[in-house]
């Protein structure tokens, strides 16, 4: 029964988790905050995880009552994400496994997170949504890939809802997207956004260029409000994102969905989800912020998975890489 | 002023010219100091020069020797550090070395600012690993 230790920093989220054979006995995290109105830069955002990487490690290893003799294996992000961030973390998992004497493995942020899902829910083999501020993907599990059904063609939808936060210069405490949810709810009016479904891929960078001109003249003409535009952003995205889900079901003939990522923890989104699963009689699976949002145990989970199933990285062939598709992933770890 | 400039026509201002476009631009100031273990570790030699080669083209070196406790923990800072490749466009090359129980650095670049980037940014991580050793070190006997 191994245990994992798992580090994540692809983003503006640093976390450390511990995993054994399927309970998360530790998984501390901090995010890197920035003034409304201000994203995260990979300067920035790195020197803010060398700073608390350290005190997250012991933070962990002391939740979970381990010493670093009971590890038996360190996993970390290789990506993709942010070049800087990454390394920051991954420099401190190569130095652990080394002065410890433990296998190090790689792990495909993307797989993290399905992982880390299947692991919660039970979802046997589900279609999964993975929606992030960097990712935006519909993936289906076949014949040892998780392969990408439909994914958006340019910005991701986190990222498209961030930037409109920073229009409106929202609070990214505790995340911009969260507090557009709760804006969201009081919005009474729906303005009419660009619908940007093509085939089984989405687009949000024209919905975004859209919003961003019309927030201001539309706010300024007291035509609406800033909680109606918060809505209409969320149902006009969440709406394209239930639709690509529900395309990418029917060719595969699933009766599960499963989201993940940041934005999965999203209340409306797995509401309008809920819905459509609910008429096809399938049924949906989601968690709450804890494992949706970037961790440290969804690392260590994967990284379980592939422990199990023998693989170990080099530490020659553990440089970090901003670019990592999830399904260059060989999944040696499932039938 | 473009410190590239300074550094190569003014020969005797080579040293303070390297230093002040690693550092802050002020001729004459210190190099920087690598922060680790507090009583156990002191800043190797550090030197630095200008070289040009075969096509008249011109280089920034800079070498910089840590010293570590022992040879198996300059390995492991070593394979920590060195994994992760300098960006290609940046034309930086870097080399790591362990030399006994001494963590061997070399740089070489044409352009001052992807030097002067590459070595800072370096810094910061050989500083984390310094760290994560002291914290969570010594290393187990391999």
């Amino acid at each position: 029964m191994p245990t994992v230790l798992g580090f994540e920093g692809s983003a503006n989220k640093i976390g450390v988790g511990i995993v054994r054979d399927g309970a998360v006995l530790a998984n501390p995290r901090r995010t890197y905050l920035t003034p409304p109105g201000t994203g995260f830069l990979p300067g920035d955002t790195a020197r803010h995880h060398r700073a608390c990487v350290l005190d997250l490690l012991h933070e962990a290893l002391t939740e979970a009552g381990l010493d670093p003799k009971n590890i038996d294996c360190i996993a970390f992000t290789k990506g993709p994400g942010m070049g800087a961030p990454l390394v920051s973390v991954a420099v401190v998992a190569r130095t652990v496994a080394q002065l410890w004497n433990k296998p190090l493995v790689a792990v495909n942020h993307c797989v993290g997170h399905i992982e880390m899902g299947r692991l919660i829910t039970g979802a046997i083999s589900p279609t999964v949504l993975y929606v992030s501020g960097g990712n935006t993907q519909v993936i289906s599990y076949s014949e040892h890939r998780y392969r990408i059904f439909g994914e958006t063609i340019d910005v991701a939808v986190g990222n498209c809802l961030d930037r409109f936060a920073r229009v409106l210069k929202i609070s990214n405490d505790p995340s911009p997207g969260y507090n557009i949810e709760q804006m969201a709810k009081r919005g009474q009016k729906l303005v009419e956004l660009p619908y940007t479904v093509k085939g089984m891929d989405v687009s949000f960078s024209g919905i975004l260029s859209y919003i961003e001109e019309a927030a201001h003249r539309m706010l300024a003409a007291n035509e609406c409000t800033p909680e109606d535009l918060c809505f209409s952003l969320q149902e006009t995205v969440f709406a394209m994102l239930v639709e690509i889900t529900e395309r990418a079901m029917a060719h595969c003939g699933s009766q599960e969905v499963l989201i993940v990522g940041g934005v999965g923890c999203n209340m409306r989104l797995q509401e309008m989800m809920g819905t459509m699963c609910e008429e096809r009689g399938a049924k949906l699976f989601a968690t709450d912020e804890r494992f949706c949002i970037d961790n440290g145990a969804m690392i260590a989970q994967a990284g379980w998975e592939m422990f199990q199933s023998g693989h170990k990285t080099a530490l020659s062939d553990s440089g970090v890489t901003q670019r990592y598709r999830t399904d260059e992933v060989e999944v040696t770890w499932r039938n | 002023a473009d410190p590239k400039g300074s550094f190569f026509s003014d020969p005797s201002s080579q040293g303070d010219g390297l230093r002040s476009c690693l550092v802050t631009g002020n001729h004459g100031s210190e190099c920087f100091f690598v922060s680790g273990f507090p009583g156990r570790y002191t800043p190797g030699p550090k030197k630095s020069s200008s070289t040009i080669d075969s096509h008249g083209r011109g280089f920034y070196d800079f070498s910089l020797s840590i010293p570590f406790p022992s040879p198996l923990e300059a390995e492991i800072a070593c394979r920590s550090l060195d994994p992760d490749p300098e960006p290609r466009r940046s034309g930086v090359q870097r080399e790591l070395t362990v030399i006994g129980n001494k963590l061997v650095l070399h740089w070489r670049a044409e352009e001052a600012r992807f030097f002067r980037a590459s070595i800072t940014t370096f810094l910061d991580y050989l500083a984390l690993v310094l760290q994560t050793m002291e914290r969570f070190g010594p290393p187990e006997p391999h």
